[in-house]
């Protein structure tokens, strides 16, 4: 767990799993080439009616001409050749700096063509790519890298508090507390066979739907009960994703929520060491 | 002061703020929520409710049907938003951005259907998207017009019937 005191090791875990998530992702933006033709759902044709820029700003000019079709595959492109420079050893031996600019603007490219589609996991990637680059302009710089840790390790704990407390105040989660079967029962987010192994187990029901309120509400006391005590919290959370990926198909959350562990930890350590008891 | 001092005020400043307006724009603190949301062009801006305060628990479906050079309306074809599940999908799922830009623009337009008039929402981009989605799809070349319409239904185990929840109108492809 020592290992978690040292910057540069909680970034590099931070870099890979994060571009586990982002290769998976870019690969299904990839898959899914012809979504973005001017005639089908991602049409920039349509979608750019909708967009913030000044109309004939030079800014504008450029995000049209990057962001429309065909040229939008080339910033998938770019995006591609990016996880590889930085994912391959030995083969980019400059500063990364330059790399992760780049892939902060491919990502807000992506969010700014996507006002549908996106999940949190996209969310969670783009905060997490955006310190990578500003940790790496510097990595000398001991305040920069500590501020990005901690703003990572605290991010990634508003999203577990924000979800469990309005989940508790959900009657389908708290008051009558079926939401998990409910939602296993969809065909979008759910699976027939849990469904219906659930079906009547009113217990087993009960348990999961209390259980995801009550440890999201407390997933931030992970900073407080020291080690081997954020083990219970993280482990959770590592099989909450993993069900979620399972059941749910959210195969992206996994990696981008894995992404933030290593700044929990560090936060956690880091606050353990001023305790006095 | 030198220039990499500026740098770390800058960026720590700068993550400061945004935790801050990430907080805020959980709970709408001080009601700036809207505020905020309006500025944020790139989605930088989370939204951490997974699934709360009250949990998708039913499946939307989108229907189309053509009309062809003589008028005659065809039958209603299902294209599928919801897919099966797979192991395989815990680990490469690529249909799941279709399906969820799907879900999140028939869920959009279901919403302001009811709380806008037809002019308005016909102009809406998701609407539009649908319509230009559904004129995507294979086809019959003799068909000169498709309509699309919303039914939501309500899981694998359920007594409950299947509801149309929108109907559009007939648009030329």
């Amino acid at each position: 767990m020592e290992n978690f005191l040292n910057i540069e090791f909680v970034y590099l875990l931070m870099k890979y799993f994060v571009l586990v998530g982002i290769t998976l992702s870019t690969v299904e933006l990839v898959y899914n080439w012809r979504s973005f033709q001017d005639n089908r759902l991602y049409s920039w044709k349509v979608i750019s009616t909708l967009r913030y820029i000044k109309e004939g700003s030079t800014l504008h000019k450029i995000t049209d001409w990057l962001l429309k079709y065909p040229n939008f595959l080339g910033v998938l492109f770019i995006r591609t050749l990016l996880i590889l420079l930085l994912v391959v050893p030995g083969v980019w031996t400059f500063s990364e700096a330059p790399l992760f600019l780049l892939m902060v603007i491919t990502s807000l490219l992506i969010n700014y063509r996507s006002p549908f589609g996106q999940d949190g996991s996209d969310q969670m990637s783009s905060i997490v790519i955006i310190v990578l680059f500003l940790y790496h302009i510097n990595p000398e710089n001991l305040i920069v890298a500590q501020a990005g840790l901690w703003f990572i390790g605290l991010q990634s704990l508003l999203s577990y508090f924000t979800a469990g407390y309005f989940k508790a105040k959900g009657d389908k989660w708290t008051k009558n507390p079926n939401a998990v079967y409910l939602i296993f029962n969809t065909a979008t987010y759910g699976s027939k066979p849990i469904a219906g192994y659930l079906q009547n187990r009113q217990m087993i029901i009960t348990f999961l739907t209390w259980s995801t309120v009550v440890i999201e509400v407390a997933f931030p006391l992970v900073l407080f009960t020291g080690y081997p005590g954020m083990i219970v919290f993280l482990g959770w959370g590592l099989g909450f994703h993993l069900m979620n990926a399972l059941v749910m198909g959210l195969n992206s959350f996994l990696w981008a929520f894995l992404a933030t562990y290593g700044a929990v930890i560090y936060c956690a350590m880091q606050l353990s060491a001023y305790w006095i008891f | 002061m030198n220039l990499s001092d500026i740098f770390t005020y800058f960026v720590v400043g700068g993550l400061g703020f945004w935790l801050l307006a990430s907080t805020i724009c959980q709970f709408n603190i001080l009601r700036l929520e809207k505020v905020f949301r309006r500025m944020d062009y790139f989605s930088l801006l989370p939204r951490w409710s997974f699934f709360a305060p009250n949990p998708g628990v039913t499946d939307y479906h989108l229907l189309y049907r053509d009309k062809n050079q003589e008028d005659e309306c065809g039958r209603w074809y299902e294209y599928k938003i919801s897919s099966r599940r797979t192991l395989l999908g815990a680990v490469w799922n690529p249909k799941k951005r279709t399906k969820k830009a799907l879900s999140d623009t028939v869920q959009t337009l279901v919403r302001s259907s009811s709380q806008m008039r037809p002019g308005e929402y016909k102009t809406s981009l998701c609407y539009i998207a649908l319509v230009n989605f559904i004129a995507s799809l294979p086809r019959n070349t003799d068909s000169k017009a498709t309509q699309f319409m919303i039914m939501q239904s309500y899981g694998h185990y359920t007594e409950q019937d299947p509801k149309m929840l929108f109907r559009s109108e007939f648009h030329k492809i």
